[in-house]
């Protein structure tokens, strides 16, 4: 427990004591910035809807999948780089426990940054509107979207030292190309994971912000961005969890097998 | 080592008798690097996966208008006019210049390889507008080579390709001016961005995060009557292409609505691009 | 096999047709060896497969051909081994934002050492590092990376210790204090293997040496024995004497002598009998009343031995 405890200590320096992550979180920031700038001369519905609008669009949407595969490829593509991989491996330590705590360590680092972001969005609503409804569902709909990432794009780390790229293409090309106008491939999606948690939150209705017309939109607009994805919290933070599983356990197996230098 | 009786001749070291290519080669030279290294040329195939892959892509979203405008003749309908696959494409064109534009800057910082350029008669000047020309030249290459097909098949599709081509001759301006403000507009911020980061991932992603996150937050501070927001809209290249292309697409657009006119955008694109080459310029005046 | 001085009795590390590739490189072909109790140099001029062998040994590498046992198992399979092993590799692998009681501390944890602050305050002391211990590695010097690396892999107080050109970067103060490090840990029984270019340095720190060249192992045991076995290259011998003229002409009939040069102050004489020269020289001198100053074969250094290695591929 103590290494692994280690192991996640100094990966979170690894990750967050840059420049980088400054930047990570002034994006993160952005959609807060802009609901605080604008909420206050709107009425309470055109703030949460622009509330939705960012939320979806430029949190789960930009700010999380990219803050994410920054640090999370960075969380065992670091240690390749740097040649420090060997040091870690050549211990008294299960290799599951290894792979784990790095996919935990990315998950903490995303997290950390994108729930700041998520938080100071809520608190802004919160403050232009009353509505402090949306704070908790949003930091645990980015809790849960930052987990799954975190186990996918860490593992991408490992593997290759262009995961970041490989990244970004996923974002842009299958989230944004190809799995959002496929309804049937909304379930391969990653970004809806978190999306489906937040919304599984907000739908219980005591979290419903007031006015039908409005209720009603969002939540059209939410069942055609999940596609055939079912909302709910529990569900979602499953998916994250064996995706984490599945992560570790692919990481455990190629520890044991692979090189762990960076001569390829 | 010399006496007065004899003297040994060291024949290991002989001075170099080619040809000296001068600053233009040396300059010439950093473009190629560039371009090489940005396009995976001479390394693994894993180097030239995302760049060709990308461009594979664009060129084949061309491919496809054509063909189906060529089947589709009788029809008389465009499928993808020239200013379309400007926009269609743009996410693309994200993705190109995030790949593209850290290969330029970022290794040789991150290496130590700079003290090589120091070490040569490569001024500060010298090496940045290499590095920024190699990249200009290969994502023209990616902007222009689909479009020259989308060109060819629509000549093709008109039934007569010579008349075709004389009745598009336009196109061979606007095409060009526009793939220049797009890539005015991403210079601007993934030079700046790639001069800074540390990792090329990361640089990627930076660019990325603020092309697709400043425009709706400035569409959002704009709904306030915040007009210092029209300037954030305005960087986006679309109001410049919808001059050149003669669109007048202008309803409905909220900057014409306030009362810009396009030069605005413009204006807005060139000073972005002055800042960025001040920033670059600032960053490297320690390293070169 | 123990009679071959490849092998040793009692081993703790056994390399069993050991080949490793990377993709068309050959990196190792066909090594087989063992390494026991003691210091053993591992040499080789650069690309002989020197730091391939010790990952492989290690278990950063898995070897494409044939079978490594560290400790009774391969390596990798039960990390549990891992508490007796101690690796010092040849890049820089430190983190740059530790200091260096912090870097030795994270070794000593993830070794699962009980008191791990004793631990790395011990293991910083033996490399004399407690002073600069406070200060991020990202600052040390080469020579102050490296030591800082040894502590890390000693921090466990491990039973094998495979040492990747351990030297680099230090100074002469810091590679004498080392080499006794290493010498001392080697004499309390421990497996301690050094990969070095540093031939002087290898010459006084290994009792025994494996060469290796162009991923193959070359030569294995003591440097005379090594020597002793290149039956195929007289020796070089310098004897100094007071009048170099007259006993270059005695020993020139002798049947082990094959050549001999005439210096001012010395002969140089080639034999492929180093033991029957030196019988003979001193007798033939008495009786031609020439004072003998020294004998001193000029090739059985470790150099020496190195270069016909080399040059014999």
């Amino acid at each position: 427990m103590r290494a692994a405890l280690a192991i996640v200590k100094v990966t979170l320096r690894q990750l967050l004591g840059r420049r980088a992550s400054i930047g990570l979180l002034l994006l993160c920031l952005l959609p807060a910035v802009s609901q605080f700038l604008v909420g206050f001369s709107q009425s309470d519905q055109e703030a949460l809807e622009l509330y939705r609008e960012s939320t979806f669009g430029l949190l789960f949407g930009v700010a999380v999948p990219l803050t994410t595969v920054v640090l999370a490829t960075g969380a065992l593509g670091g240690e390749r780089r740097g040649n420090t991989l060997g040091f870690i491996l050549l211990r008294p330590i299960s290799r599951m426990v290894v792979a784990v705590a790095k996919i935990l360590a990315a998950w903490l680092a995303a997290f950390g940054v994108t729930a700041i972001g998520a938080g100071v969005a809520g608190t802004a609503l919160g403050l232009t509107t009353g509505n402090w409804a949306q704070l908790l569902p949003t930091i645990a709909g980015v809790g849960v979207a930052t987990l799954g990432y975190a186990a996918v794009f860490t593992a991408f780390g490992y593997f290759t030292d262009r995961a970041t790229l490989a990244g970004l293409a996923y974002l842009l090309i299958w989230e944004g190309a190809v799995a959002s106008p496929i309804p049937a491939l909304t379930t391969t999606s990653l970004w809806r994971i978190g999306v489906s948690a937040y919304a599984g939150l907000v739908s219980e209705g005591r979290h419903w912000a007031t006015g039908t017309g409005l209720v009603n939109q969002s939540q059209s607009q939410l069942r055609d961005l999940l596609g055939v994805v079912v909302p709910g919290f529990w569900g979602a933070l499953a998916k994250s969890l064996v995706l984490t599983l599945i992560a570790g356990a692919v990481l455990s197996y190629a520890f044991r097998r692979q090189r762990v230098t960076s001569e390829v | 080592m010399s006496t007065r009786e004899g003297a040994v001749f060291d024949l290991d070291y002989q001075r170099y008798v080619g040809a000296r290519t001068g600053r233009g080669g040396i300059f010439w030279a950093i473009v190629w690097d560039g371009i090489r290294r940005a396009m995976g040329i001479g390394r693994r195939f894993r180097a030239k996966l995302l760049p060709w892959g990308v461009v594979l892509v664009a060129i084949g979203i061309a491919l496809l208008s054509v063909t189906l405008d060529v089947l589709f003749a009788a029809l008389d309908v465009e499928l993808l006019s020239h200013s379309d696959y400007f926009n269609i494409t743009s996410t693309l064109g994200y993705l190109f210049m995030a790949t593209a534009a850290p290969e330029f800057l970022v290794p040789d910082r991150v290496h130590g390889v700079l003290d090589l350029y120091r070490s040569r008669p490569v001024s500060r000047a010298t090496y940045l507008i290499a590095r920024v020309l190699g990249l200009i030249i290969i994502v023209l290459f990616f902007s222009l080579v689909p479009q020259l097909i989308l060109f060819i098949g629509k000549a093709l599709a008109s039934g007569n390709f010579v008349r075709g081509v004389r009745a598009n001759l336009e196109v061979g301006w606007q095409v060009p001016a526009t793939a220049l403000v797009h890539l005015a507009s991403q210079i601007a911020v993934a030079f700046p961005v790639a001069a800074f980061a540390k990792r090329r991932g990361t640089a990627a992603a930076m660019f990325i995060g603020t092309m697709l996150v400043t425009l709706p937050i400035a569409e959002g501070l704009r709904q306030v009557q915040r007009h210092f927001a029209h300037f954030a809209i305005l960087q986006h290249p679309f109001y410049v292409q919808n001059r050149i292309f003669d669109l007048h697409l202008e309803e409905g657009l909220a900057p014409f609505e306030a009362g810009f006119k396009w030069w605005a955008s413009l204006l807005v694109i060139v000073m972005l691009v002055l800042l960025a080459t001040l920033l670059v310029w600032r960053r490297y005046r320690k390293l070169l | 096999m123990t009679s071959s001085p490849e092998f040793v009795s009692a081993p703790t590390i056994e390399v069993q047709d050991l080949s490793k590739w990377f993709g068309n490189k050959v990196a190792n072909s066909g090594i087989s060896c063992s390494f026991g109790p003691g210091l053993t140099g591992l040499l080789g001029p650069n690309g002989a497969g020197k730091t391939t062998l010790l990952r492989v040994i290690s278990g950063i590498l898995a070897p494409s051909q044939g079978a490594v046992q560290l400790l009774g198992s391969p390596p990798q399979r039960n990390v549990s081994i891992y508490r007796r092993v101690g690796l010092v590799p040849e890049e820089d692998a430190v983190y740059p934002f530790l200091t260096g009681r912090q870097f030795v501390n994270y070794a000593a944890v993830l070794s699962r050492i009980p008191d791990p602050e004793e631990a790395t305050f011990n293991a910083l002391e033996q490399v004399e590092m407690i002073a600069d211990a406070h200060r991020p590695t990202g600052e040390y010097s080469k020579g102050m990376r490296q030591r800082v690396k040894v502590a890390a892999a000693l921090v466990h107080n491990p039973d094998v210790l495979l040492l990747d050109e351990p030297l680099n970067g230090t100074d002469p103060v810091q590679r004498a204090h080392l080499i006794a490090l290493f010498r001392a840990l080697a004499a309390r029984g421990k497996t301690v293997i050094v990969s070095s270019h540093v031939l002087e340095e290898v010459e006084r720190m290994a009792d025994r040496v494996i060469a290796m060249v162009d991923g193959r192992l070359a030569a294995a045991g003591t440097v005379s024995a090594i020597r002793a076995a290149m039956t195929s290259i007289p020796y070089k011998v310098r004897i100094e004497a007071d009048d170099p003229r007259k006993l270059g002409a005695g020993v020139l009939g002798l049947e082990a002598v094959g050549s001999v040069r005439v210096r001012p102050d010395a002969i140089e004489t080639e034999t492929h009998d180093l033991g029957a020269l030196g019988r003979t020289v001193a007798s033939v001198a008495a009786g031609l009343g020439v004072v003998l100053r020294s004998f001193e074969p000029e090739d059985v250094s470790l150099e020496s031995v190195f270069q016909y290695l080399v040059q014999s591929r």
